[in-house]
């Protein structure tokens, strides 16, 4: 095991103790007796996404399909570890009933119930600190989630700079080394060393995630870094605050916090927004390039020797964690799910939106032609006018193609 | 004239570009819209191609009128990095 992983352990030690400690809702629902339970240890950057699938899947209309998401809110390389050393699951988990309605379920005492699945915003080398992930643990990269450096709504500042991140994660407010207004450690609020969003945010500012000061306030999850930023509006500290999420969390949250503009290493004209402005929705310059701050989600799959997807809570289990990739990546689709409007919807960008990639977590960018794009739906979506027709047939868009009702130029 | 100075000038000329094209910014634009460093180290020039060059001509393409950009007097000491941090 190596260092990583074993901070890591210790704070899963942690989380699930503090999970079991904390009060539970009385009748609370035993997780297991769900009906077709997945078991899903996953970052919390896919709270919102969930909370658009989850319903759908546990329609029991669906019949064959129907599954219930049970979801163990973790940071990534939390539920990495969790699913590659296949801990027993703890604690209480977050699941969604037909109706949309959110709900928890306790883990049985003394359970043996693994991990189905996972998912995580960075790839297993990340959180292995560089190692070649296990063989038999297979990859699905999905959609691609923006990050950020936000600031309550009630904060006068606009931007910030991939330097003065540096220095305000590296050096914390220490005299000499300040970086006005964030100043005080305790309002500059961060994840924790497994999280994808401080990982890859770290590997943008030239400080690994994993180096962050010790004195920068610490959160276990992506909802309490919004919900501490949103606290600071009515304290008279908000100038003051400075923290980092991802957009599904800000975009849900936009009247009470807001992202701030950044200038990465080496850009040599100025900080620029996720979106073209600071009041758009087209995640333009994450599109184009322009704006480094964003990961892809990856769904990690047990594997036998042979590909074939494996559970330890046996094979209808291992099909459903298959069946829930496939429709998560688009492999498969099913009605009325439409998984780029809900990905969209949620403040992502689905894969076939983007014009820029990278092989490695938060690594060099590259451009990128997606075979089947979807620019037009994509803005279309976030109620911009894409200047594309609409259609039902290629044959309506001449040399383009049709897809999800709009003529795109290939 | 080797590769690397080649690449060197191509992403000036992008930045160049850049500018040219009408940058909108919403605070100063001062000398710090050319990398220039007012409060840091002297004569600090910011290097649009980095450590990889697809990048550093991706972050410095040109970008729309109605891209909002905004150049922030830094707050940091010292120079922009990302070399010589401390």
């Amino acid at each position: 095991m190596n260092n990583q992983s074993f901070v890591r352990r210790a704070a899963v030690s942690m989380t699930l103790a503090a999970a079991i400690l904390a009060p539970s809702p009385a009748l609370a629902e035993d997780c297991t007796e769900l009906p077709n339970p997945v078991f899903f240890p996953a970052t919390t950057l896919l709270e919102s996404l969930l909370a658009e699938v989850g319903p759908i899947l546990a329609d029991e209309a669906r019949s064959d399909d129907q599954m219930t998401i049970v979801h163990f809110p973790l940071s990534s390389c939390i539920s990495y570890d969790i699913g590659r050393e296949q801990m027993p699951l703890t604690g209480s988990a977050v699941y969604y009933l037909p109706d949309g309605t959110q709900a928890t379920c306790d883990m049985p005492e003394n359970s043996d119930i693994r991990s189905d699945l996972t998912a995580m915003d960075v790839g297993g080398v990340t959180c292995l600190g560089g190692e070649t992930p296990p063989a038999e643990l297979v990859e699905y990269p999905s959609h691609v989630e923006t990050l950020g450096f936000v600031v309550p709504r009630g904060s006068s500042q606009t931007a910030i700079t991939a330097t003065e991140a540096y220095y305000l994660m590296s050096f914390a407010g220490e005299p000499g080394f300040e970086v006005a207004p964030w100043t005080d450690p305790n309002f500059i609020l961060v994840r924790n060393p497994g999280s994808s969003t401080q990982l890859t945010i770290g590997a943008n500012i030239g400080l690994p995630g994993t180096m962050w000061n010790g004195s920068l306030r610490g959160h276990q999850g992506s909802g309490d870094v919004r919900d501490a930023v949103i606290a600071e509006n009515a304290t008279g500290n908000a100038e003051s605050v400075i923290g980092i999420l991802n957009s599904s969390k800000w975009e849900a949250a936009l009247n009470d916090m807001k992202v701030l503009a950044f200038q990465p290493f080496n850009n040599c004209f100025g900080a620029i927004f996720p979106d073209s402005t600071s009041t758009s929705r087209d995640k333009r310059n994450v599109r184009d390039g322009h704006y480094p701050l964003w990961t892809n989600l990856r769904y990690i799959v047990r594997t036998d020797g042979a590909g074939t997807p494996v559970s330890a809570n046996g094979e209808d289990a291992a099909a459903r964690a298959q069946r829930f990739v496939d429709l998560m990546t688009g492999v498969q689709s099913i009605e009325p799910l439409n998984l780029p409007e809900a990905v969209i919807g949620t403040g992502n960008i689905p894969a076939c939106a983007m014009h820029v990639a990278r092989e490695v977590d938060g690594g060099p960018i590259a451009s990128f032609e997606h075979p089947a794009p979807c620019d037009c739906f994509f803005a279309e979506s976030n109620g911009i006018d894409s200047g594309c027709a609409t259609c039902t047939t290629d044959d309506e868009c001449g040399e383009g193609s049709c897809r999800l009702g709009y003529c795109e130029a290939r | 004239m080797n590769m690397n100075v080649m690449m060197k000038l191509s992403a000036v000329l992008v930045l160049v570009s850049a500018l040219g094209l009408g940058v909108s910014c919403t605070e100063d634009s001062g000398d710090d819209a050319t990398g220039m460093d007012d409060e840091g180290g002297e004569d600090f020039m910011c290097d649009p191609v980095g450590a990889n060059a697809e990048m550093g001509a991706l972050l410095n393409a040109p970008v729309a009128d109605d891209v909002e950009v905004i150049v922030k007097q830094a707050q940091h000491p010292g120079n922009p990095g990302p070399l010589d941090l401390p």
